[in-house]
């Protein structure tokens, strides 16, 4: 876990663990243990982002391991690993993003707005902060994944529309 | 009984429709669209009792699909399966005329909870 700035409004680590912990349950069920905190890994090839932008700016990345995004999809299309097709990751982590984004954007001043997830295979996704504000690094299933929240360097807080 | 479950996800549509069936619903049709056009689509053709949509989607978010539906003067029983549920957004939806909203992540009690009191 690494913590690396602070953020002035929002989730702190914990909660942060929480929700992602919540969001893996919601989806898997109880049949999987929830992801827990673990050393960094650097081989966090496929990933999604989420951006916020109205009462606060910026976004919400999820990195992880290929073998953990093909996992992740083979069980929640119900498919064999070999079955899985690109578009059933890009689901998924997309997903992913979209659900602990939303729940992120929850704690955070609004109303604001919740992009739709934009996801790669082939390192980090397009994100429009550029500064790691938090930071959480885990392992779900003996695989590494991370979650994190990006804000922009200049903040500028206006009206929007709920998402 | 028919249910639409509209959501630009295919694997959320997946787990939506699990739930619905672990809720104790799975007695019911359910037909799935994949965004608010599709969406108006599929209630035309289809007629469900019961649309459970996404909030953010592409082509035409959930809000803009049930206000299309209210203002065509169409008020079948709408709820919201969205992942934020923040105070604002739960107004927006019952000021549009939904029934409910489901923050997801979310469990099969929570849809009985939301669900039993619109369907009977």
């Amino acid at each position: 876990m690494t913590a690396m700035a602070d953020l002035e409004y929002g989730p702190d680590s914990s909660m942060l663990v929480e929700i992602v912990g919540d969001v893996f349950t919601g989806l898997f069920g109880e049949r999987y243990a929830p992801p827990y905190l673990a050393a960094p890994v650097d081989t966090l090839d496929v990933s999604a982002s989420v951006s916020v932008s109205g009462g606060w700016f910026g976004d919400v990345v999820i990195c992880c391991s290929p073998a953990l995004a093909l996992s992740a999809a083979a069980e929640l299309f119900a498919m064999a690993p070999e079955e899985v097709a690109e578009a059933e990751i890009r689901d998924v982590v997309g997903e992913f993003a979209n659900v602990i984004g939303g729940n992120v954007k929850s704690v955070m001043p609004g109303p604001s707005v919740l992009s739709l997830p934009r996801t790669s295979l082939e390192g980090i996704a397009e994100r429009s902060g550029d500064v790691e504000a938090l930071r959480i690094d885990m392992t779900w299933q003996g695989e590494p994944l991370c979650v994190s929240i990006w804000t922009a360097s200049a903040q500028t807080p206006q009206e929007g529309d709920p998402s | 009984m028919k249910i639409l479950v509209v959501d630009d996800s295919r694997v959320m549509r997946q787990i939506v429709v699990r739930t619905l069936r672990q809720a104790g619903y799975g007695h019911c049709d359910v037909i799935e669209a994949t965004d608010g056009r599709d969406g108006i689509s599929k209630v035309h053709s289809e007629q469900p009792d019961l649309v459970l949509s996404d909030w953010n989607m592409p082509e035409m978010s959930g809000i803009d699909f049930l206000s299309a539906l209210r203002a065509s003067g169409d008020d079948r029983p709408f709820g919201f399966v969205t992942s934020e549920g923040s105070e604002p957004m739960r107004e927006t939806a019952a000021r549009a005329g939904a029934a409910f909203l489901i923050s997801k992540p979310f469990t099969p009690d929570t849809f009985r909870d939301h669900l039993d009191p619109v369907l009977g």
